[in-house]
């Protein structure tokens, strides 16, 4: 039985019916993250990708004798983590649940083996995810530049 | 209707109030009469240092005073930010084109503001929350640099709080405390759930209104359901002195609110 919330979430608008049951073959399940619970870990091994349902998540850094600093919140549609496309597999950054939060958690070798299989699959499922790292940084760059203080 | 020569003319008015906005940032009530639409400025003097334009950024009826919100970043603008209540300060204006206030009635609205840029889009909200009957869904995405640079807390406290208006305040820079988005300001846009039917007014720094231009036409916006109001150097107020001139638009007298039909290619130009 397909679960429509999955196919209508926001990260996989547009995808083919055929491309939606090979990333549904990948659901390991949906999660769920109490307020202030960690979901990913800096220097763990990234073999999950989240799509978020619903809450807020913080990216994170932290750094010894310091709170850790927030510089990018993802919510709702949004996509959690890309690291497991990349050698060497771990995860860069901390994310944590700064409300509830719900998601699709991906096995990603799974996924990724299904993108090396069907090479058609790979590059939308890639374009998409290229998309989402694009949309960051063009995010991150008008954050660095500062503009409110001009 | 008054000639060109009255428009200039300085009358004094009296400071009844002040609030602290942020840091750098306060807001002066003085005594007026004189009728302004959402999106017109008026230059204020600070007497014996100089002149600068001003947004109005309170509610626009006329109950016998006005507001001004002012960041402290030169010389004109330091003394203002430090009157206090029975201080005098020159005003002339209101002066150039406001926001389409007339166009707003029946439609959803999304009012997007960066900084400072909420100054003069206040009048706005102020006017869609004392008579929300007129108006559809109001979405109010406001940015700021970091928590403590969020200027008009308690109205976005009240708006947020009200069921005619879904604000969304995104910080660039989160401090311990801030548990809400962060992000550049339109990340709010699809939680928003934005009507691609809506009427967009935006006021903010200009590289953060072309993002925000952009993705409001992605989401299907129409671009002369656009609106934006432009800063520029504006000094004389009337379009005689051409300091403000943008390409061939007079940001004083035809703007500083333009439809993003208008505002698009000028903002392209980089020697404008």
């Amino acid at each position: 039985m397909r679960d429509t919330a999955l196919a209508s979430h926001a990260f996989l608008e547009g995808f083919e019916e055929g491309h939606l049951e090979i990333i549904e073959d990948c659901v390991a399940g949906r999660s769920v993250w109490k307020q202030g619970e960690m979901m990913l870990l800096r220097g763990g091994a990234a073999d999950t990708c989240h799509l978020i349902v619903d809450g807020r998540v913080a990216i994170e850094i932290r750094s010894p004798g310091s709170a850790p600093r927030v510089f990018q919140t993802l919510q709702g549609g949004d996509v959690l983590g890309w690291s497991w496309m990349f050698e060497p597999r771990l995860w860069t950054f901390d994310a944590r649940a700064v409300a509830e939060t719900t998601a699709f958690t991906l096995d990603a070798i799974l996924l990724r083996k299904a993108m090396e299989d069907d090479c058609e699959f790979g590059l939308r499922f890639g374009i998409r995810m290229t998309q989402a790292v694009v949309n960051r940084l063009k995010a991150a760059r008008l954050q660095v530049l500062d503009v409110y203080n001009r | 209707m008054s000639t060109t020569a009255e428009k200039l003319l300085t009358t004094w008015s009296r400071v009844v109030a002040t609030r602290r906005e942020t840091a750098d940032t306060v807001t002066l009530t003085v005594e007026s009469d004189q009728p302004f639409q959402p999106g017109q400025f008026d230059m204020l003097t600070a007497f014996g240092i100089g002149e600068s334009p001003v947004s109005h950024s309170g509610h626009p009826r006329i109950d016998g005073v006005h507001e001004h919100t002012i960041r402290d970043v030169g010389a004109v603008t330091k003394a203002l930010t430090a009157l206090q209540p029975g201080g005098t300060i020159g005003v002339r204006g209101p002066y150039g084109r406001g926001w389409p206030m007339a166009d707003l009635v029946g439609n959803n609205i999304v009012v997007i503001a960066g900084g400072i840029g909420l100054a003069p889009l206040r009048p706005v909200m102020l006017a869609l929350e004392s008579d929300p009957g007129s108006y559809g869904r109001a979405v109010l995405l406001a940015g700021a640099r970091t928590p403590s640079d969020i200027p008009f807390a308690s109205d976005l406290a009240r708006w947020d709080a009200s069921s005619a208006i879904d604000a969304f305040v995104t910080v660039d820079q989160a401090d311990e405390k801030w548990e809400g988005p962060v992000g550049v300001v339109t990340r709010s846009l699809r939680p928003a759930q934005v009507d691609p039917g809506s009427i967009a007014l935006m006021c903010g720094p200009e590289i953060m209104t072309r993002f925000a231009a952009a993705d409001l036409l992605a989401l299907g916006l129409s671009p002369d359901r656009i609106f934006v109001s432009l800063e520029r150097n504006m000094e004389c107020g009337v379009g005689l002195c051409g300091h403000c001139q943008l390409g061939s638009l007079f940001v004083c007298w035809q703007g500083p609110v333009v439809p993003w039909t208008v505002a698009a290619d000028l903002v392209r130009v980089p020697e404008l």
